[in-house]
């Protein structure tokens, strides 16, 4: 078997006050796949998706990507690795004051190397990118208004181009929908199927909609109480493997 | 219910007691700073000689005269009158000192910023080490920055604009760090994911949310440093504060009048545009 784009082992991450938000996660992302991670809140979902690009740091485990462990990995070298995965935020977290453009171009920071970081101006070649992934997510014509004058969809839209302008190998959405209205979340995801689809980027998804993450994943993970409970194929997820995620929790 | 009443009860006692303090209070501070009505009374003929001058302001100290002196600015030499000589020297000194405060203001600021200094040991000792001193700054009246510098260093605008720009390094240096502490720190995340270093963030991600604030926090403290700049003149500090010192030691009410009635158009205009232009950018 080849070694899967991203391997989780032995993570955990307790918070200070001593909150477990991850025990001991073990789980493995092959490339091409749209994996979603389901559970109730306080699950830790977004604690796991934070923790493989270390915007949060783990007590204890490993995250290999391709091979390399992130855990370990500081400064520069730490960088090169964040560029290779972009990430998708519940509230967007655009720069809200900045037009659609520039938001989109902050994508390609990453790559810029040396004195360029210090100078705020992109390449012809950074721009081209931009304007592809603008086009991508059918939102060009928005690309001179400022973030904040967008409705949240289009808003997300922006944030997944910006994403896509990394040319990332892995796309980290941490409850993309969550702050979505039904028909806007469907949208949403259907971009970030088309993503995974035609450019081949891997998908690791947060989400709580049970019935939308049965939809577009090919493997669902649930997790409760910082653990892994289900790893498996979207079908075999029934009533009983529900109840077991949600407890005693009603049907959403 | 009972309950409730005694709660209700208790509340009312304890609203009665402070405003007994209060007005304790009051009455001592009432001795203590020999307050007098009868004086307020029996002294009002002189501030009504006072006031007199404004019946009869004297308009000529506005105009230029063959014998008034040019005010150069920069390549210009302009021939104003008396007052707006002294209005225009006041000026300069609260755009020069503003300057300068801003200038070491801007950086100070993002290491007086906790959210950004606050992650790390060294980070914290940095921030409350900046703090502190910003805030000694900060607790030393401009007056007294302006007799500090005018002993030292000798009468005129320099001293001036020296007690102006340190006073307002301590304000802007607040204004600015907190404005910087009240980013949404979601934006800041998005940019780290992307792979971008401590640099670019700051530039593309704390930047475009905190540029409007600065401008407008620098706005208010120019504001704020007109006011200044037309009192350290009493000291000293150069400006139109010399004049209406002088003229209220030689008993010269329709000059006086003059000055008073021109700094508080200065100042009012100022207000106006800058408070105008601050609604503008936020």
């Amino acid at each position: 078997m080849p070694l899967p784009l991203i391997r989780v082992e032995g993570l955990s991450k307790v918070f200070r006050g001593g909150t477990r938000a991850l025990d001991q996660v073990t789980l493995d992302v092959p490339k091409g796949e749209f994996l979603c991670v389901i559970g109730p809140s306080g699950s830790g979902k977004s604690t796991l998706l934070r923790c493989v690009n270390r915007l949060l740091d783990p007590t204890s485990g490993r995250v290999l990507l391709d091979g390399v462990d992130l855990t370990r990995l500081r400064g520069a070298d730490l960088r090169r690795a964040r560029r290779r995965m972009g990430m998708i935020f519940q509230q967007f977290n655009l720069v809200r004051r900045s037009t659609v453009l520039k938001n989109v171009l902050t994508g390609r920071l990453g790559y810029q190397e040396g004195w360029r970081t210090l100078v705020p101006s992109f390449s012809a070649a950074d721009r081209r990118l931009a304007w592809n992934s603008l086009n991508r997510l059918e939102i060009a014509e928005k690309a001179g208004v400022r973030a904040d004058n967008l409705s949240g969809g289009q808003q997300q839209r922006v944030a997944i181009a910006r994403a896509l302008a990394q040319e990332p190998e892995i796309m980290l959405a941490d409850e993309p929908i969550a702050s979505l209205d039904p028909e806007t979340a469907v949208v949403v995801l259907d971009y970030l199927r088309d993503i995974n689809r035609s450019d081949g980027i891997t998908l690791l998804c947060s989400i709580h909609h049970f019935e939308l993450a049965k939809r577009y994943a090919d493997r669902i993970v649930a997790m409760r109480r910082g653990q892994v409970v289900y790893d498996g194929s979207p079908q075999n997820l029934d009533e009983g493997a529900y109840r077991a995620i949600y407890g005693r929790l009603g049907r959403e | 219910m009972a309950e409730t009443a005694r709660q209700a009860w208790v509340e009312r006692a304890r609203n009665l007691l402070i405003g007994l303090l209060f007005l304790a209070l009051a009455a001592a501070t009432y001795r203590s700073t020999e307050f007098s009505f009868g004086d307020l009374i029996t002294k009002s003929p002189n501030m009504l000689r006072i006031l007199s001058g404004f019946t009869h302001p004297d308009f000529s100290l506005v105009q230029p005269t063959p014998a008034s002196p040019f005010y150069e600015f920069g390549p210009l030499n302009l021939h104003v009158g008396l007052i707006p000589h002294f209005v225009l020297e006041t000026l300069a000194e609260a755009v020069l000192g503003t300057t300068l405060g801003a200038v070491v203001a801007i950086p100070l600021s993002f290491v007086a910023a906790g959210n950004l200094m606050r992650r790390n040991p060294l980070g914290t000792v940095i921030y409350f080490l900046v703090r502190t001193l910003m805030s000694v700054i900060r607790a030393v009246p401009t007056l007294f920055w302006g007799i500090l510098f005018v002993t030292s260093i000798g009468l005129g605008a320099f001293p001036g604009v020296l007690a102006i720009s340190l006073f307002s390094l301590g304000l802007m240096s607040k204004l600015f760090s907190e404005a910087i502490e009240a980013i949404d720190w979601g934006q800041v995340e998005a940019l780290t994911a992307t792979g971008a270093n401590p640099v670019q963030v700051l530039v593309h991600g704390v930047g475009p949310q905190v540029l409007p604030y600065m401008i407008a926090h620098l706005l208010y403290t120019f504001e704020v440093n007109v006011h200044s700049a037309t009192i350290v003149g009493i000291v000293g500090g150069g400006g139109v504060g010399f004049l209406f010192l002088q003229y209220i030691e030689q008993f010269q009410y329709p000059q006086e009048a003059m000055v008073i009635i021109v700094v508080v158009l200065m100042t009012m205009a100022i207000d106006y545009s800058s408070a105008t232009i601050r609604r503008r950018i936020i």
